[in-house]
């Protein structure tokens, strides 16, 4: 492949505790224009696996397992290796688009300060073309949009201006951490258009951490479902969320709402609260929340195998399954 | 017209809220009308600027329309100092809307402050108990919870008053989906249970849904389309309503989307 990503055995620990890691492994493949999407509920690991591929984990934890760009020979080896890439290769977006501005200063200079502190294109150069990325998200009025502050900007700007502050470099990756939970459904799927528009155009790769099923199934084409810090299924986006194997997953596609034909309705949900990756016991993470939980997923932790074109980390599953292959 | 018709809780007529900023005139809410019947749940969805924060303060009574007028049981909603408010309000943010060094029964608490300390204690306890929150979390700070339990402790301070009235600005867009189930399902068990009625305002048409038995649509501070809930899903009228549904994600593949602007008949800028 051209360009692209590699994560191999992703893991987090905090700094100075051996054994099983708290977050992790995680490992995905993915080929430029393609998006992968990353899903769980709060506390299952998906906004610090994407920190940890950033290289801005915070203080106290470590990071083990490889990141490697497909232009490069080696993976890129520890945190300041990750970060030198921030604003060069790998371009990020946060969940709160206001974040990512500083009030005291216009459109115009926060879009070029990235690119032109780092180097790589002068003032006049970095400003040309933060104006062509501007008329490429749809602002009519380029000049006056480059002299505007965060505070004259609505919730859609604010988000669509990220993403130009993201894509400057031309980066390889980018990184988005609920890039469209703050947005009306409307502005969702503009700013979704922008996205989709500079991976396939520019070949890059977008992870994408979101907790929105839909949204994800639509977007991206691979799938990881984190919960409690571990991946219990991986793979084909819509093929998984189309016939979800693990309890967990089939769990949270029944919660979401979906315009269907019942009304006013009682939707599924999961008792008990979500475990937290960081004070785990044995066994399976999801057994005390599973109805489907045997002796052995309150003992053993189960690893991610092949079933059906998927990966899921489930004994139920996978003993399901073998009983039903054809015994030779 | 609702002091003769009791089973409508809130009664807007031609509602309208108009907010001065510098020379220009914004027109935020411009002549409103709807009903909303004992018991039952409004959704109010729109986009961005379509009026619904506007909406929710005036139904709270944290501002005065500028001309037509709200009613709730029969009489404009003000607010009246020692006096819990007509109508109750849960935010969006569920962290932000609480004290955070104060213990969580006082927050619930905090509007019955013409009762005494033990009484007020008491009925805390009574309406956290019914929204899931057990009785060893009365003395914790809301740091200490998670965000779908802070979310139910603000649905319990709404209606620790017993108001008839609740207002819910995107109570559930700040969490899990897991979460978000929860308290949708819980908010439905409570309205059966208390008979409040419900204005709900959401700009996820399916969590609409699965709550509402009717639906406004606003756009640019003006009622779209207002009907019965079955109804509006099942196909709405107004070409605006039919292009926020289409908009809902999960409903087709991107490769097939066209541009929202273009099919809710914008006009190029």
């Amino acid at each position: 492949m051209s360009r692209g990503l590699k994560v191999s055995d992703l893991t987090i620990r905090r700094k100075g505790r051996s054994g099983e890691a708290a977050i992790g492994p995680l490992s995905f493949q993915a080929e430029g224009g393609t998006a992968v999407g990353i899903v769980g509920e709060s506390g299952s690991g998906k906004t610090m696996s994407l920190r940890a591929i950033m290289g801005l984990l915070p203080p106290g934890f470590v990071m083990g397992g490889d990141v490697q760009l497909a232009d490069d020979a080696q993976p890129l080896s520890g945190d300041e290796a990750l970060r030198a890439e921030l604003g060069r290769r790998f371009g990020v977006i946060l969940q709160d688009p206001f974040s990512a501005f500083d009030p005291l200063k216009s459109v115009g200079s926060q879009i070029a300060e990235g690119v032109v502190r780092r180097g790589i294109l002068p003032r006049g150069k970095a400003l040309e073309r933060a104006g062509t990325l501007l008329a490429q998200m749809g602002f009519p009025y380029v000049e006056g949009t480059l002299g505007l502050f965060r505070h004259q900007l609505s919730g859609g700007m604010a988000q669509r201006i990220a993403i130009a502050m993201a894509v400057m470099p031309n980066p390889t990756v980018l990184l988005a951490d609920e890039p469209t939970s703050a947005l009306d459904a409307s502005l969702r799927i503009e700013v979704l258009e922008l996205l989709r528009n500079y991976i396939q155009t520019n070949a890059a790769v977008l992870v994408m951490v979101s907790h929105d099923l839909g949204l994800i199934a639509d977007f991206c084409e691979q799938l990881i479902v984190m919960y409690g810090g571990q991946v219990v299924e991986r793979g084909p986006a819509r093929m998984l969320l189309g016939n979800p194997q693990h309890p967990y997953t089939q769990a949270l596609v029944g919660c979401a709402p979906h315009i269907g034909t019942e009304g006013r309705r009682r939707l599924l949900s999961i008792q008990g609260s979500a475990a937290s990756p960081f004070d785990h016991s044995v066994g399976c993470r999801f057994a005390p929340r599973c109805p489907l939980a045997l002796d052995l997923c309150r003992s053993v932790e189960p690893e991610l195998a092949e079933v059906d074109h998927v990966s899921v980390a489930c004994h139920v599953v996978q003993m399901r399954t073998e009983a039903l292959e054809p015994h030779v | 017209m609702s002091e003769s018709r009791p089973e409508m809780v809130v009664v807007a007529e031609n509602l309208t809220r108009h907010y001065r900023v510098g020379n220009q005139l914004v027109r935020a809410l411009e002549d409103v009308s709807f009903e909303v019947r004992r018991g039952t749940t409004l959704a109010v969805i729109g986009e961005s600027g379509s009026g619904k924060s506007t909406l929710t303060r005036l139904i709270t009574g944290l501002e005065r329309p500028t001309s037509g007028r709200i009613l709730v049981n029969g009489v404009p909603p003000m607010l009246k100092p020692g006096r819990p408010a007509s109508a109750q309000l849960v935010f969006q943010d569920p962290a932000g809307s609480v004290n955070p060094y104060r213990k969580i029964w006082k927050s619930v608490s905090e509007p019955l402050h013409h009762l005494n300390r033990a009484s007020r204690k008491q009925a805390a306890k009574e309406i956290l108990a019914r929204v899931g929150i057990g009785e060893d979390r009365l003395s914790v700070r809301p740091g200490r919870l998670s965000g779908g339990q802070l979310q139910r402790v603000a649905i319990a301070r709404a209606l620790v008053t017993k108001s008839s009235v609740i207002v819910c600005d995107e109570p559930t867009s700040a969490l899990d989906v897991s979460v978000q189930a929860q308290i949708l399902n819980l908010l439905q068990e409570l309205q059966e249970e208390l008979g409040f009625s419900c204005v709900f305002v959401t700009h996820d048409l399916a969590v609409a849904q699965v709550v509402a038995d009717q639906v406004m649509v606003l756009r640019d501070g003006r009622v779209c389309e207002l009907g019965d809930a079955p109804s509006f899903f099942a196909g709405p009228r107004n070409s605006y309503s039919m292009a926020l549904l289409d908009a809902t994600s999960g409903k087709h593949g991107l490769a097939g989307l066209e541009s929202f602007a273009t099919r809710r008949g914008d006009k190029p800028a």
